[in-house]
């Protein structure tokens, strides 16, 4: 019995000493114990929408916005939307950093292109954005379109 | 009920995974046979929806669950020995928790329910994982099959559409069984993976120096990431390091059915991720010289064939047969090969990149904590103390060196494995293996066996 005691707190001791490691305390912090504390909180609210806006944040809110623009007379399987790149939106002061078009579609189930995609030139919808808000304009002129993909190509695309 | 839904799951994985190992008749201590047999259990529910997949069957609940029902009890039809023993070695076996354990298995318990809970918690984050396995699974569930509309969107800014579907099924089935992120099975192959390292560590160290390496593990910044964000690496390091395991298992004893196990799981490890394969290919010297030394040709002939051809025929159905047969969209494996390969700069460079910024050195602790350090202080004291170096030991050294010179090779023939994602992730391989390399050194042996004797002395 004896021993066994020596034997925990010999063990005891080499695990708090690998906590402690300069590198290891800031982790178990913020890892182990903090993740434990938000455990704490989540428990409580475990409704799904608010699980994924509070992981994938505005990416996903305002890619639900854009896609609540969507007019209900129109197919949405039909619909192909131009996304300017995520500076554009910046510049218009709101945060938005653009899904890639696999991601939209899983956020929201509609189909988008970027500007440097070979697909931009059979958009029939586009997102415009002016003063914080958000628009989703039907594309009805080919010019136009084009027009706007060389406007949108001065927004660098970083992702 | 979602609790009772994943124990389900869990269980019938463990049925499933009995029934394989009972047909190899590979009989084991209860720790290894229960692990290994969740384990084994989730690589068959991942083929089940492929093999559907492939046969144009649709993916409806019904479907699924009916096939993996009667997959799992197909695959028990000679398990009636290996309950028998595994009925008895229960039977025997005391669980006597002793008290110097009590510290690391209840940190190794917060590490692992504070994973499971964030894991179960939040849906897929890694952009590897929603612009490809994740949205595809998500839209196979609406639309009852794995070539849905996906394949529609403009994919031109990925490549993860193409990426084999293990994780996809393993999805399906998750989202399928009420889990809305899936992803959960992560915590089951965590969870039983560590039991596993567990009873591996404890066949020859002491339960005091066994809990204080597997925190060590377990704490590894970047493998703990992926323990609770699916993805395909960790998942990929498991089944690698089992199929290691058994051919070390084989090595030792000679036994068939412990090379063909570890060619399934090497195959379940290319299921994961296809470049696995030559991974695989690099693990064959071992086998080459294994035989060598008996001068035994056939026995070379029937290993190799053992080992490498369930890789060869997983590679063949998840990457050549379903990309360009079944998918609607085309991918060129070839194109991303270097065209340049006389010249080894590149890989040079990968391996001091490797070293310099990830194992030994720069980034080293916030990627991989103190792990790789521990590591070499137990390497030092094994090739510096007296016949410490066992034949098991240098045989878990040599998977550590394939692992540390084979990323780098991997990433010179395809450059688009880059360091700072592909790279990284893809050294989640090494760890485990250092792990056991440690389970068998002649140092911590040693160590081991004199804190056994002086506990035994009062």
């Amino acid at each position: 019995m004896k021993n066994s005691v020596v034997l925990t707190f010999a063990s005891l001791m080499l695990l708090l000493w690998f906590i402690l490691l300069p590198g290891n305390r800031q982790w178990f912090n913020l890892r182990i114990i903090g993740y434990w504390n938000d455990f704490l909180v989540q428990k409580d609210s475990l409704d799904i929408e608010h699980r994924k806006i509070k992981r994938w944040g505005e990416s996903y809110t305002v890619s639900k916005q854009i896609a609540s623009l969507f007019p209900e007379n129109y197919d949405k399987n039909t619909a192909l939307v131009l996304i300017p790149p995520s500076t554009y939106f910046t510049e218009r002061k709101i945060g938005y950093h653009v899904p890639e078009p696999a991601v939209f579609y899983y956020y929201t189930g509609l189909k988008t292109t970027w500007i440097n995609s070979s697909e931009a030139s059979k958009a029939n919808w586009m997102v415009t954005a002016d003063n914080g808000s958000l628009k989703l304009v039907h594309v009805s002129n080919q010019k136009t379109l084009l027009d706007s993909i060389n406007a949108f190509k001065k927004y660098p695309l970083n992702w | 009920m979602q609790l009772l839904i994943a124990i389900l799951l869990l269980v019938l994985q463990a049925i499933a995974g009995f029934g394989v190992l009972c047909l190899l008749r590979i009989y084991l201590k209860p720790g290894f046979f229960i692990s290994l047999s969740v384990l084994i259990g989730v690589a068959v529910f991942s083929l089940v929806p492929f093999l559907l997949q492939l046969a144009y069957v649709p993916l409806t609940a019904f479907n699924v669950f009916a096939s993996l029902i009667a997959v799992s009890f197909l695959l028990n039809i000679k398990s009636k020995r290996g309950a028998v023993h595994l009925f008895n070695s229960l039977k025997n076996y005391r669980f006597r928790l002793k008290l110097y354990e009590v510290p690391s298995l209840f940190l190794i318990l917060l590490m692992i329910f504070v994973s499971v809970w964030r894991c179960y918690y939040y849906p897929p984050t890694p952009r590897d994982l929603t612009s490809g396995a994740e949205v595809i699974a998500e839209y196979a569930v609406k639309e009852k099959t794995m070539i849905n509309s996906v394949f529609t969107v403009d994919l031109s800014t990925t490549n993860n559409q193409f990426k084999p579907p293990f994780l996809t099924c393993l999805q399906i089935i998750y989202k399928y069984a009420g889990f809305p992120f899936g992803q959960i099975w992560l915590s089951g192959v965590f969870i039983f993976f560590t039991i596993f390292l567990y009873t591996a560590l404890n066949t020859r160290l002491h339960k005091i120096i066994t809990g204080l390496l597997l925190v060590m593990f377990i704490a590894i910044p970047e493998m703990y990431g992926y323990t609770l964000m699916a993805l395909f690496d960790y998942s990929n390091a498991v089944f690698f390091c089992l199929s290691i395991y058994f051919l070390i298992e084989y090595f030792t004893n000679g036994k068939n059915n412990h090379i063909i196990l570890s060619g399934l799981l090497m195959a379940v490890a290319t299921y994961v991720r296809s470049e696995t394969l030559i991974l695989a290919g690099l693990v064959f010297p071992v086998v080459l010289f294994h035989h060598w030394r008996r001068k035994n040709i056939s026995s070379l002939l029937k290993s190799t064939t053992y080992f490498f051809i369930p890789s060869v025929i997983i590679y063949l159905l998840s990457i050549t047969i379903y990309i360009n047969y079944y998918l609607p969209s085309l991918y060129k494996i070839d194109s991303l090969l270097n065209t340049n390969l006389a010249d080894l700069n590149l890989f040079y460079q990968r391996l001091s990149d490797v070293t310099g910024k990830y194992l030994l050195a720069g980034n080293v602790l916030d990627h991989y904590g103190y792990f790789v350090f521990i590591f070499v202080i137990v390497l030092c004291a094994d090739a510096f103390r007296k016949n410490s170096l066992n034949r098991t030991s240098l045989n878990w050294l040599w998977a550590v060196f394939i692992i540390f010179a084979g990323i780098p090779l991997i990433g010179f023939l395809f450059p688009l494995y880059d360091l700072d994602h592909s790279t990284k992730r893809g050294l989640l391989k090494i760890f485990p293996l250092m792990l056991l390399y440690m389970a068998n050194s002649g140092f911590l042996v040693s160590i081991s066996d004199d804190i056994k004797k002086w506990e035994r002395s009062q």
